[in-house]
């Protein structure tokens, strides 16, 4: 039986989920050296400076990697996702004209998944241009 | 320096009994590691357990010493996922080397399927993935592994044939082993054909959930009366991560980091090896450390074991018992098989003259890693 997990933000990841309701991905990025990291932390892990900025990133990524997830109740693409900006994410991808694969270029969704009690951000395929 | 050294050992029998607990488990083979080390209890000054998935016990080790009537000076719980076995040993070794300890009790026991709490366990199982930014999601634990098979066969042209031929080398070890849970023939389109539980993995290609046990008594010196004892000559431990998605370099090595170090402590060639005991929580994460330890080329694993390279009777055997991909959850087996062999106990799965044996252990999802250098001592 599918479960949905509940999704408690804390004062540091709030601002992230707060874009999520605003159909928005952001990410920290640091002020001094300019890094972006993921998941949220109070300083910079690469110069260890504080208060991280939060901004919106494009909502571009790369597919990493994706396993098609069959429990008993449904069917899920569960994937690593590389954003443009350069942190990974675990996430789903969903939807597309095409079957998700290792290196297929995707963007940001927000949808609400049957294992999560609120929206997330997901990835679609990208259409080939 | 000076080494420590293992004078007992004890397993239990991985087939589930009704309403035994993990803290039972525990103590059962605790005693029949100081009977095979022909000591007392009251010579240990040291206990290190793993902790149970099941059983609400905060603080294992004082549990278990409490159960057997023991007070300890040291007693330490490791919690280290499926690198717990082996941490616990390297952490024995450090506490003789220190000179904190001179006689430890090493015990690590689950009722993961005879326990009542199994959809609790379940949960729990669950928490290795991030409860923010990816249990969410549906993640799974063999899902995350499946994420790590998918980009395994991506970057190297391997296929989940090759990671099926794994499982059936290590299924061939089982059947000689009189304890292993799975000892019915496997073949390469019985895993193939088992259910998909996140794609590249099948049912078979993911490790069973049991109850485990094992016990070792390590000392200071290599008394003994009647087996040889086992030097641990070197080892190691690596944290690169927690949760998959902080994972900076899943493919680049770090499957075999923990043993290179070990075998470099212990100044050893991986030549010199008679046999390896890998984690394998999947097929994938033996395929990722016989291929990151420099033992089989990228991609190669598969053909390897196709090919009887890791097979008893082989060049370098695998996984001697059937592994964790044929019953014993956990991993303490791995260790308690290792020293078995090394004191010629294995039955008819001996590796002829034993003398060196390589034991690894990896905890989360490729988080934590742990391995061993064993030697036989004397003779």
């Amino acid at each position: 039986m599918t479960r949905r997990h509940e999704v408690i933000p804390s004062s540091i990841s709030q601002p992230f989920w707060d874009a999520v309701d605003r159909e928005e991905l952001v990410i920290q990025r640091c002020a001094v050296c300019r890094s972006y990291q993921f998941y949220p932390r109070e300083r910079c892990l690469q110069c260890g400076a504080d208060d991280p900025e939060w901004v919106t990133v494009s909502g571009q990524g790369s597919i990493y990697s994706v396993t098609n997830v069959q429990t008993g109740d449904e069917t899920y693409d569960l994937a690593l996702v590389d954003l443009a900006e350069g942190p990974r994410m675990l996430t789903r991808i969903v939807g597309g004209n095409r079957p998700a694969e290792t290196g297929l270029d995707v963007e940001v969704s927000f949808e609400t998944l049957r294992t999560s009690d609120r929206r997330l951000p997901v990835f679609k395929v990208a259409d080939v241009s | 320096m000076k080494n420590s050294f293992i004078v007992g050992v004890g397993e239990i029998d991985p087939k589930p009994i009704p309403a035994r607990s993990a803290l039972t488990i525990a103590a059962a083979v605790s005693v029949g590691a100081l009977l095979d080390a022909g000591m007392d209890l009251r010579q240990v000054d040291t206990v290190l357990t793993g902790y149970s998935l099941v059983e609400p016990v905060p603080m294992f080790a004082d549990a278990l010493a409490e159960y057997l009537g023991m007070e300890p000076t040291m007693a330490t719980t490791i919690n280290s996922g499926g690198a717990t076995g082996a941490a616990l040993v390297r952490l024995a070794d450090a506490t003789i080397k220190a000179g904190l300890s001179e006689n430890v009790l090493v015990a690590w026991a689950d009722n993961r399927s005879s326990g009542s709490m199994t959809s609790a366990m379940q949960e729990r199982l669950r928490d290795f993935a991030h409860a923010e930014f990816e249990l969410p999601y549906g993640a799974t634990l063999p899902a995350l592994y499946a994420l790590i098979a998918q980009r395994y066969l991506y970057e190297s042209g391997a296929t989940p044939e090759d990671l099926a031929a794994i499982a059936v080398v290590l299924r061939s070890h089982a059947r000689l082993n009189p304890t292993a849970l799975r000892k019915e023939q496997l073949t390469v389109e019985d895993v193939i054909r088992s259910r998909v539980i996140a794609t590249p993995l099948h049912r078979e290609d993911c490790c069973l959930i049991s109850d485990f046990g094992g016990a070792l008594v390590i000392s200071a010196s290599p008394h003994g009366p009647n087996h040889p004892a086992v030097a641990v000559s070197g080892t190691a431990e690596l944290h690169e991560h927690e949760h998959i998605h902080q994972a900076q370099g899943l493919l680049d090595g770090l499957a075999g980091r923990a043993g290179l170090v070990a075998l470099e402590s212990a100044g050893l060639g991986i030549d010199k090896l008679d046999f390896v005991q890998l984690y394998d929580s999947f097929t994938i994460t033996v395929a990722l450390q016989v291929e990151d330890l420099g033992l089989s080329g990228r991609g190669q694993a598969g053909a390897d074991f196709r090919a009887g390279r890791y097979s008893l009777g082989g060049p370098l055997p695998v996984n001697t018992n059937g592994g964790m991909l044929s019953g014993y959850s956990g991993g303490i087996h791995h260790v308690t098989e290792a020293v078995l062999q090394l004191q010629g106990r294995a039955g008819r799965r001996q590796v002829a003259d034993a003398r060196f044996g390589l034991v690894t252990g990896i905890g989360g999802v490729m988080s934590s890693h742990s391995a061993l250098v064993l030697e036989r001592s004397g003779r």
